[in-house]
């Protein structure tokens, strides 16, 4: 059970193909910034951005095609409470999340610069989501 | 929750604000006095007095023309009430039990944001600083577990996300360096939870 009310949307399968198809669309952006961002990292975080933007469609498509809701909430966060209820692989999926906001927010801070490495966790992050999405959608 | 006004998580209303500023203090108020305190009409306030007075909670004392309130202690339900007011400082002590038992260590780990300062709303993450030691690979599976296990007891307790702010050791030279705002801000406001204490950090910054 979802712990705290959540602000959803309902959706199905059309959806979740089509939020995997943004999902898949916006990993590719990402990972076209970071080459370019190689190696003065000019355009890191906007890879990091785009990489968590990636993250959020690959989550909205595994929601849709297992919940049949996805999360509406402005606090990303808000999309790991229903990653979560996916099983197996929701609770791995939603640390990935997790991790992916995190690191977008600890740069917005300030207390990071995206650094190479960060970026490439950021990416692989992403990748994991929309494999996980795949998955989600061929079962 | 709101970490700020706890009670409004169960009472909304007048009442709670009204418990809220009698167990903040042993100080007996006027009811003009708590109605400004709680930033609720004087009216409102009388109300919720006169009942409160009523089941015993609010002991009243007529002192020349006025009457002055104090939260009874030792009613049964007092221990409720302070405990709801008092919803912060637990939380704090749940983080440093938990923070403070991890099989990897944080070189530093403090509350920072709107939960550090008291004034977020129940959409506020419940803002960490986590410094992670740099001999600590960040996808080490230790790690990893605890950080995780952490944003899902803060989520459990409040109902808010954790907002975790992972940095790496090794960052803290660039920080001591740059310098960003939220340098600044840490220093003012973090509550700190686990291991080296805010000001040590910032002098290292």
């Amino acid at each position: 059970m979802a712990r705290k009310q959540l602000r959803t949307q309902a959706c199905g399968e059309p959806q979740a193909r089509q939020r995997l198809g943004h999902a898949r669309s916006l990993l590719e952006v990402a990972e076209l910034a970071a080459d370019v961002s190689d190696p003065s990292l000019e355009y890191g975080s906007v890879a990091a951005s785009v990489a968590i933007l990636a993250g959020i469609a690959a989550a909205d498509a595994a929601s849709c095609k297992e919940l049949g809701k996805r999360s509406r909430s402005k606090n990303h966060h808000d999309a790991e409470a229903l990653l979560e209820q996916i099983t197996p692989g929701g609770k791995r999926a939603a640390s990935q999340l997790r991790q992916l906001i995190d690191i977008k927010d600890t740069a917005h801070y300030g207390f990071i610069d995206v650094t190479a490495a960060q970026l490439k966790r950021s990416l692989r992050q992403a990748r994991h989501l929309v494999e996980f999405a795949e998955e989600v959608i061929r079962r | 929750m709101d970490v700020s006004k706890p009670f409004a998580a169960i009472s909304p209303g007048v009442d709670a604000d009204v418990l809220v500023v009698l167990a903040g203090s042993t100080k007996p108020r006027s009811g003009r006095e708590l109605a400004r305190r709680a930033g609720r009409s004087n009216t409102g306030v009388q109300h919720v007095l006169d009942r409160l007075v009523k089941h015993g909670l609010v002991y009243r004392e007529e002192v020349g023309r006025t009457c002055i309130y104090e939260l009874n202690r030792d009613h049964l339900l007092a221990p409720i009430v302070e405990q709801m007011t008092g919803a912060r400082t637990e939380l704090i002590r749940r983080l440093r039990e938990v923070i403070g038992a991890w099989e990897a260590p944080s070189v530093h780990a403090s509350l920072f944001g709107s939960a550090a300062r008291g004034d977020g709303n129940t959409s506020s993450d419940i803002d960490l600083l986590i410094v992670r030691p740099a001999d600590v690979d960040p996808d080490d599976s230790t790690w990893r577990d605890q950080l995780d296990r952490l944003a899902d007891s803060v989520r459990r307790w409040t109902g808010n996300n954790a907002g975790i702010a992972e940095v790496s050791e090794d960052e803290l030279p660039r920080l001591r360096k740059d310098r960003p705002p939220v340098v600044e801000e840490v220093g003012e406001d973090a509550v700190d939870l686990a291991g080296e204490d805010t000001r040590k950090l910032l002098r290292r910054l």
